[in-house]
């Protein structure tokens, strides 16, 4: 790790009550933590009533590997594909809840770059899906009358082929 | 089971990512999906390039929004506003906000339709008919453009005749918004049009012209 030792330590704390310490420079990456270090709010651990601790570890363990910072030209093109790599493994959970957990964290610490590839891989496992099959995945219960589903599927009878 | 609520705005993030084939399936998912999806906010917001090849028909369209590599989703057969027409020559006049502006010339009685056409939901609308041009061996030439704002949609046709000695173009502007033709101005130009479409480039539109 290229980070000096004697950057400034957050406490963060989960929903479960779990308490996080990371490095000031890595967390700035949240715009909504950033925002409350630049209001003063951060001198005790920041509460974060959104994010269990689970889903917690799993954003720190990202903002962590996206903190590092390369030395030189060389070994930034092996970085940036080092952080690739890291990237599609990172999405590919075991429960597909943890992927919209990550999502809904992303979104609320305001992580653009997180939410731009949870919301891509969500967007990836849904695309070769049957309408049946993405309901269930979001547990949606379908609200159309037979006739409006009928008459949507008709207006859209291409995307069916 | 776990709450699986996802916030409008995400939803709309996600669905935003989707090729168009599958984004449409979604429309079929429920009330609210349809209702995002068909937003004209939704359609604008996303910066998603389509290539649209007039031949073969029906209508074939790359969506640049996905990997070339995804054959699949990447290249697609859309429905086009012209099955089962035969001797219809179609001219890309111009795209605006993912909606496209074809000319449908009816190459036998030279007649020619304009539509408004969007290659992600197929939907057509007839803007208006022309009559065939006075030369029947010169077409018109078209462009598509807009005028003090962006919203103020504008086609130019411009239409050759001649006069004795001479060499005359009619060009005439129709206002989408009003749905109205401007009063005809008559140029006297010596060149010919190649192609017979502009294009619209920073506020102006530009045609490819040969001398005389």
């Amino acid at each position: 790790m290229s980070s000096s030792s004697s950057s400034k330590m957050i406490e963060l704390r989960s929903s479960d009550g779990e308490t996080f310490h990371v490095e000031e420079t890595v967390v700035l990456q949240s715009e909504t933590i950033k925002q409350m270090i630049d209001d003063d709010c951060a001198n005790a651990a920041i509460p974060l009533p959104n994010v269990t601790s689970m889903t917690l570890a799993k954003v720190i363990e990202y903002i962590k590997k996206h903190a590092e910072k390369p030395k030189d030209d060389d070994d930034k093109k092996v970085a940036e594909e080092d952080l690739k790599k890291f990237d599609a493994e990172f999405v590919k959970v075991d429960q597909e809840s943890m992927l919209f957990d990550l999502v809904r964290a992303a979104n609320y610490l305001n992580i653009k770059s997180l939410l731009d590839l949870t919301c891509q891989a969500v967007a990836d496992s849904i695309k070769d899906l049957s309408v049946e099959e993405v309901r269930k995945k979001f547990n949606i219960q379908n609200d159309f009358t037979p006739e409006e589903e009928a008459k949507v599927r008709k207006e859209n009878a291409w995307a069916f082929d | 089971m776990r709450h699986r609520h996802i916030p409008d705005d995400i939803l709309v993030n996600i669905l935003a990512r989707l090729p168009g084939k599958p984004l449409l399936r979604c429309r079929c998912v429920s009330i609210l999906w349809n209702r995002l999806i068909s937003d004209p906010y939704f359609m604008k917001s996303r910066s998603r390039r389509m290539i649209l090849f007039p031949f073969p028909r029906p209508l074939v369209v790359i969506d640049d929004n996905v990997p070339v590599d995804d054959k699949a989703h990447s290249m697609v057969r859309i429905r086009s506003p012209l099955e089962h027409q035969e001797g219809v020559e179609v001219s890309v006049v111009g795209t605006f906000n993912g909606i496209v502006l074809l000319v449908l010339i009816d190459v036998s009685l030279s007649s020619s339709r304009m539509i408004l056409y969007n290659p992600l939901t197929c939907a057509s609308k007839l803007i208006l008919e022309l009559d065939p041009p006075t030369l029947e061996y010169e077409p018109y030439v078209f462009g598509f453009g807009y005028g003090a704002t962006p919203n103020d949609l504008k086609v130019i046709r411009i239409g050759a005749f001649d006069m004795p000695n001479d060499r005359r173009f009619t060009c005439d502007v129709f206002d989408l918004k009003t749905s109205s033709w401007a009063r005809s101005r008559y140029l006297a130009l010596d060149f010919y049009f190649w192609g017979n479409v502009g294009t619209f480039l920073h506020g102006v539109l530009y045609w490819v012209v040969a001398l005389l």
